[in-house]
């Protein structure tokens, strides 16, 4: 792929956490593309790093303990991981937007809906006023859905629905027609039906903006509905990056085929046994330097690895196996070696 | 066919909405508003529903967590609402609840070892040895280590959390178990895990459940029948598969159609609801669900109430015509 055509690439992002145990690492040597106007999934997880991914390059990490270590993320040109805290205001919030997971906890409560819009606008557009940036506020609201926006406009959040909250959200993050949003869970504190209508409109507006979307989710049906491309994350590493057919069709990686036969499904026997992935993630703290999935893997070649000085000594590196399908380089973990 | 082992009666539960300098009722949510249900021995029934809808309010009811306004919960005959408390304590030892929150239902200061003697303890049953050796077989039974005893609940997983949760529930034999959303917090490989272990539980034990969940994919794999709730009211059940296959009620079609599918080739007609639930606080008259619905009906039919019809053996639904496609051929 050209490089001019995505507004995003991460690489080897390296992001740490300083805590009481010491330093612990949870996002290590992620990298990624996202494409101009499509949506990248990244899926995995509680842990896995997906969110702490985001939060570095909206460079929101909780400080003073979360740092970025080392890697780049390119985003239109600049490296945002080296950016200044100055030139990284004038970003956030106009060029890259965040829609987070609880709508209420994202909004403040004692603002009124029309004011915490307004502000987005006088932020940026320090030209605007008071009247205009309200006006604007009203017309964004009325974009994103919501009934009779000029009377919600001087609403307070309390007095709107869980999805109303949410959808004023996302007339926050795209108010300034942002060239990427990344939007973490959007969809997980809300009703089935709720979310049917959140995705329609996201997809919609995307349709109409041409924005970049990174879509965080831990649910595969939002991935497969919404996304052209997804990484997938275990223990902050990427496990395998391609195209959505790829992943779900073709899936290389054995946590990402564990991962898709786990959900219960609509078409599934009733009362079948369900796969599971045994064991459980390793802790942050005593991550192993091989294939991190390693202990968990059903495959014959499991034991040998995990006894090998390789497990102990090498991290494998990402494999292309087909154009744009990206996978861990190490048998141990691949569907392959299960035949 | 034999008497089910518990028999909800028009059940309602309405909460008091205070204000005024008086804290008088100034009004009432109707979170649940004349239920009828059955459960089987052995049978797992889900309840699906959006938040809001009164099914955890349903499920605090049968375990005694809510006093009801009206209406009968029979367990084996006895009907649970008229018992006092010391009354009800014989029956509870049947009825248990696993909860959505593993963190917050299990007391961080207690050793898992003394979260799951207390049943034991609270019931009189056996001495110290006694209950240390049913501890260690609970803990088996629910796949974890007999030293996971000693430890604290902060010291788990979700997953190993709610098979504390579980362990819990079950340590006294119980008949019924309510599941309040017990996996819906969890990791789709870990939830996996857990769901395999209740229907494991429940074929070794002849359990029932009433399994309640939003999510309607995970209800459907573990259920032999479902009933779909929509402010404070059953509006349509049946059998697993019939409401999967054949679903009638407008309302159970959008939610199937809702889910979204880990299938990207699979896109479905999707059926997109206006608006949002309303609030059970003063419920819109008439058919509560003739506002939302992709059916449309006049406002003089709005105004009245659909009658749940048993359509064909076994499915129930709420026949009305904002409800039900063609519904005269249900009348």
């Amino acid at each position: 792929m050209e490089p001019a055509e995505n507004i995003l690439e991460v690489r080897n992002l390296v992001t740490a956490f300083d805590t009481d145990a010491g330093q612990v690492t949870a996002v290590d040597q992620v990298s990624f593309d996202v494409p101009r106007s499509r949506t990248l999934g990244i899926v995995g997880e509680s842990g896995c790093g997906k969110s702490v991914t985001a939060f570095s390059i909206m460079r929101l990490l909780p400080q003073p303990m979360g740092k970025i270590l080392s890697g780049n993320i390119n985003f239109a040109g600049k490296d945002l991981a080296q950016c200044q805290a100055e030139d990284m205001r004038k970003i956030r919030g106009a060029r890259i937007s965040m829609i987070f997971q609880e709508p209420m906890s994202a909004l403040n409560p004692l603002h009124r809906v029309g004011k915490q819009l307004s502000e987005i606008y006088q932020l940026h557009k320090p030209e605007m006023t008071k009247k205009e940036a309200w006006d604007a506020s009203t017309k964004m609201l009325h974009k994103v859905g919501i009934p009779s926006p000029e009377i919600r406009v001087g609403e307070y959040p309390h007095q709107l629905s869980g999805g109303m909250r949410q959808r004023v959200v996302i007339a926050i993050a795209l108010a300034l027609k942002p060239q990427l949003v990344i939007a973490d869970e959007p969809t997980t504190a809300l009703d089935v039906t709720i979310q049917a209508q959140i995705l329609e409109l996201m997809k919609s507006l995307q349709h109409e903006m041409g924005m970049s979307i990174i879509m965080i989710t831990h649910d595969l049906g939002v991935i497969a509905e919404t996304c052209d491309n997804v990484v997938v994350m275990y223990a902050g590493r990427v496990a395998e990056v391609g195209t959505t057919d790829q992943i779900f069709y073709n899936p290389q990686h054995l946590y990402t085929k564990g991962l898709l036969e786990s959900i219960p499904r609509l078409e599934n026997e009733r009362k079948s046994k369900l796969p599971t992935i045994s064991g459980l993630v390793p802790s942050l703290a005593e991550m192993p330097v091989g294939a991190r999935f390693a202990p968990r893997s059903p495959s014959p070649l499991a034991g040998d690895y995990l006894e090998s000085e390789e497990f102990k000594t090498v991290r494998p590196t990402l494999k292309e196996i087909e154009s744009g399908h990206w996978v861990e380089n190490c048998p141990a973990v691949l569907v392959n070696s299960l035949h | 066919m034999a008497e089910p082992l518990l028999d909800i009666s028009e059940l309602k539960m309405h909460f008091p909405v205070k204000g005024g300098i008086f804290l008088t009722a100034k009004s009432w949510c109707k979170a649940v508003d004349g239920i009828s249900l059955q459960i089987e021995p052995g049978e797992t029934l889900g309840l699906v529903g959006e938040s809001e809808c009164g099914k955890s309010t349903l499920g605090k009811c049968i375990v005694g967590l809510n006093k009801t306004t009206s209406g009968s919960i029979r367990y084996e005959g006895t009907d649970l609402t008229l018992l006092n408390a010391s009354e009800f304590k014989t029956h509870r030892r049947n009825i248990q609840m696993i909860f959505q929150d593993p963190v917050e239902s299990l007391n961080a200061r207690h050793t898992v070892g003394e979260i799951l003697e207390e049943p034991f303890i609270i019931h009189k049953l056996g001495d110290r040895a006694e209950r240390l050796k049913k501890v260690a077989s609970l803990l088996e039974k629910v796949g974890l280590h007999s030293d996971a005893a000693d430890r604290y609940p902060f010291e788990f997983s979700g997953g190993q959390r709610q098979r504390i949760g579980i362990a819990r529930a079950i340590a006294l034999n119980p008949k019924l178990i309510i599941c309040d959303e017990p996996v819906s917090a969890l990791d789709v490989s870990v939830q996996s895990q857990v769901l395999n272990l209740l229907m494991d539980l429940q074929n070794e034990m002849n359990l029932s459940y009433l399994f309640i969940a939003h999510d309607l994919a995970v209800v459907k794999h573990i259920s032999d029948r479902i009933a779909i709730m929509y402010l404070g009211k059953i509006v349509e059940l049946g059998s697993a598969d019939e409401i999967y296959n054949n679903p009638l009620h407008a309302y159970t079609k959008a939610l199937i159609s809702s889910i979204p599918v880990p299938d990207p080739r699979k896109k479905s007609e999707r059926i997109i609801l206006r608006g949002d639930v309303p609030s059970p606080i003063d419920p819109p008259e008439g058919c509560a669900f003739a506002g939302r619905s992709w059916i449309s009906c006049t406002e003089e039919q709005a105004r009245q109430v659909g009658e749940f019809k048993e359509v064909s053996p076994g499915h129930w639904v709420e026949v009305h015509p904002a409800t039900v496609e063609n519904y005269e051929d249900y009348l």
